[in-house]
């Protein structure tokens, strides 16, 4: 039960109000991460507030409101990405988002969720073992940023950058340059 | 289309099939060549962008709540349509210019390293980056050298016996192009050097030397030219070619002159051999005496330095360092022989800086460097560095 929900419910603009500010800018920046447009990610998520407001009274939020408002640009991407014949089985965008977003988010769908951690487990496989304790524990774990540095005894800073190779791995370019392995002759 | 496949279009990865794939639902629709620039372009550079939340929020009070505070505030509802209003524009204003990727500026010492052209009067002029040249035959920019119209040779008859012969040489850190007047286009890469005449009239062939570095060509068929072949000559081989896509690298510290054939095809002579390659097969000359060795490659791979990439597949720490000597004008040093001959896989891109580029290289615990102004010192890992 999520109490800012039940506000809103009874029409409290308040409440909305709150909720706006405290998720708009992560979902702006989710919706970005599969557009890649700043201007249809804002408008994206607008459209999912005004929805909020307006259909709340037939809301079904089973766990929490944030959940909810994060299935929501997901399911809204998806379906532009559709739009465009763009389609994502191999849950490529949902992994690197998790890699590139400091918060725990947990917008996907339970049956989603097991196919994209089969999937994450392969890539794990092959990372190098720092790189792969932090990938485990940031996308399998669901840990935080800060959680991580806790657990490991590193610092935030550390975290990120090895999330964010480990996201060129993934991508097989970013930044310009990737290297997946090195062997040996 | 999956998102994979275009992640793996950026990379040059698609096999053929993948490819045809791309290509279908990449010519089908605007907005799908817009995504896949945009995708492009995030993956080159991981954008952040600013959500704009008070604008936002202007937006949703507008058409949520503005509508019931109207009975009672006129000139409050006037006033937040004006702010609406500004929102919007300043929002459109703001445009995506979170979304310019951010330019990495070459180091300042590569700023004097400019193209130098010698033209077919043996005068030398320095190609700035920020000035045009023109001369009576060709002009010069930033990217490129485009040979225009006919040359006129002070007081001679233009014939076969004067070759007007033109030259260019590309230093370090820099790639340049040209336009032949055949229309026949060439990209050069760094440390290349390469002559060619003002025009082909007079000619039986068409020739071009590369004397030594790189070069892709793009030629312009010999139909359009009487059928006049076109003929690129490196030290102690030939390739003659009838209107097609390749690409040659003759530096001279390597232990062969690769050709890759991209469309089209090319013959290609050593003073032993003769040898015709067909699209997607490349051919090495390791020199007078030696077999000339044939292999099918991915042409994209080979050719994506014109467009600032390196792409290596189980490639030599000392090949790697010889291409980013060249593209950061630095020396490499190999403290331990033996770091020399370790693998590596990977895409190097020229607008990466060369510090983040060793971190990463490092960062697979299989060779440590150092960075000294324009050296580099290369050690095998450090002992502890690992995880």
């Amino acid at each position: 039960m999520d109490l800012e929900f039940e506000y809103i419910k009874k029409g409290g603009q308040q409440a909305f109000r709150r909720v706006f500010d405290r998720y708009y800018p992560g979902m702006v920046q989710y919706a970005y991460r599969f557009l890649y447009d700043r201007a249809a990610s804002e408008d994206l998520v607008q459209e999912i507030f005004i929805n909020l407001w307006e259909k709340a009274a037939s809301y079904d939020v089973k766990y929490s409101l944030k959940a909810y408002l994060y299935r929501s640009v997901r399911n809204r991407c998806l379906n532009h990405l559709k739009s465009i014949e763009v389609t994502d089985k191999q849950y490529l965008l949902d992994i690197t988002i998790s890699l590139s977003t400091e918060d725990k988010v947990e917008p996907i769908e339970m049956e989603d969720q097991a196919a994209m951690q089969a999937k994450a487990a392969a890539i794990l496989e092959g990372l190098p073992q720092k790189m792969r304790h932090i990938f485990r524990l940031k996308v399998l774990e669901g840990y935080t940023y800060a959680e991580i540095a806790a657990e490991l005894d590193i610092s935030i800073n550390t975290v990120k950058t090895q999330l964010k190779r480990a996201r060129a791995r993934i991508t097989k370019l970013n930044e310009l340059i990737v290297l997946f392995w090195a062997t040996y002759r | 289309m999956e998102f994979e496949l275009i992640l793996k279009k950026i990379q040059s990865t698609l096999d053929q099939e993948e490819e045809a794939q791309f290509q279908q639902w990449y010519e089908a629709s605007e907005d799908h060549r817009a995504y896949f620039r945009r995708v492009e372009k995030e993956f080159q550079k991981e954008q952040s962008i600013e959500p704009q939340p008070k604008q936002a929020w202007e937006k949703i009070d507008q058409r949520l709540f503005a509508a019931s505070r109207k009975r009672y505030w006129w000139s409050a509802v006037a006033a937040l349509l004006i702010l609406a209003f500004l929102a919007v524009s300043y929002f459109f204003e703001q445009g995506d210019f979170e979304m310019e990727p951010t330019i990495v500026e070459a180091p300042t010492q590569q700023m004097e390293n400019e193209v130098l052209f010698i033209d077919q009067e043996g005068q030398q002029l320095i190609l700035s980056r920020t000035q045009e040249v023109t001369g009576n035959y060709y002009s010069a920019g930033e990217s490129g050298l485009q040979l225009t119209g006919k040359p006129t040779t002070k007081g001679k008859v233009s014939g076969a016996d004067d070759p007007k012969i033109n030259t260019l040489i590309v230093p370090r850190a820099r790639q340049y192009s040209v336009e032949l007047s055949d229309g026949t286009k060439v990209w050069i890469n760094a440390e290349s050097k390469i002559s060619f005449p003002s025009d082909f009239v007079g000619h039986q062939i068409r020739r071009v030397n590369l004397e030594y570095g790189e070069a892709y060509f793009e030629v312009s068929p010999s139909q359009g030219h009487n059928g006049k072949k076109f003929v690129v000559l490196t030290q102690g081989q030939s390739v003659e070619v009838l209107g097609t896509k390749f690409n040659i690298n003759a530096y001279p510290e390597s232990d062969a002159q690769v050709t890759t054939l991209v469309e089209g095809s090319v013959i290609v002579s050593t003073p032993n051999h003769i040898q015709a390659l067909r699209p997607g097969e490349q051919s090495l000359n390791q020199g007078p005496g030696k077999e000339l060795m044939l292999q099918k490659v991915n042409p994209e791979q080979v050719i994506s330095w014109k467009r600032g990439k390196f792409i290596f597949y189980n490639k030599t720490l000392e090949e790697i360092m010889q291409v980013l000597q060249r593209w950061y004008d630095v020396q490499v040093a190999f403290k331990e022989p033996q770091v020399r001959e370790k693998l590596f896989n990977g895409v190097l891109n020229n607008e990466q800086e060369l510090e983040e580029i060793l971190e990463i290289l490092e960062s697979t615990n299989k060779a440590s460097f150092e960075l000294n102004g324009s050296s580099i010192e290369i050690w095998d890992s450090k002992k502890g560095n690992g995880a």
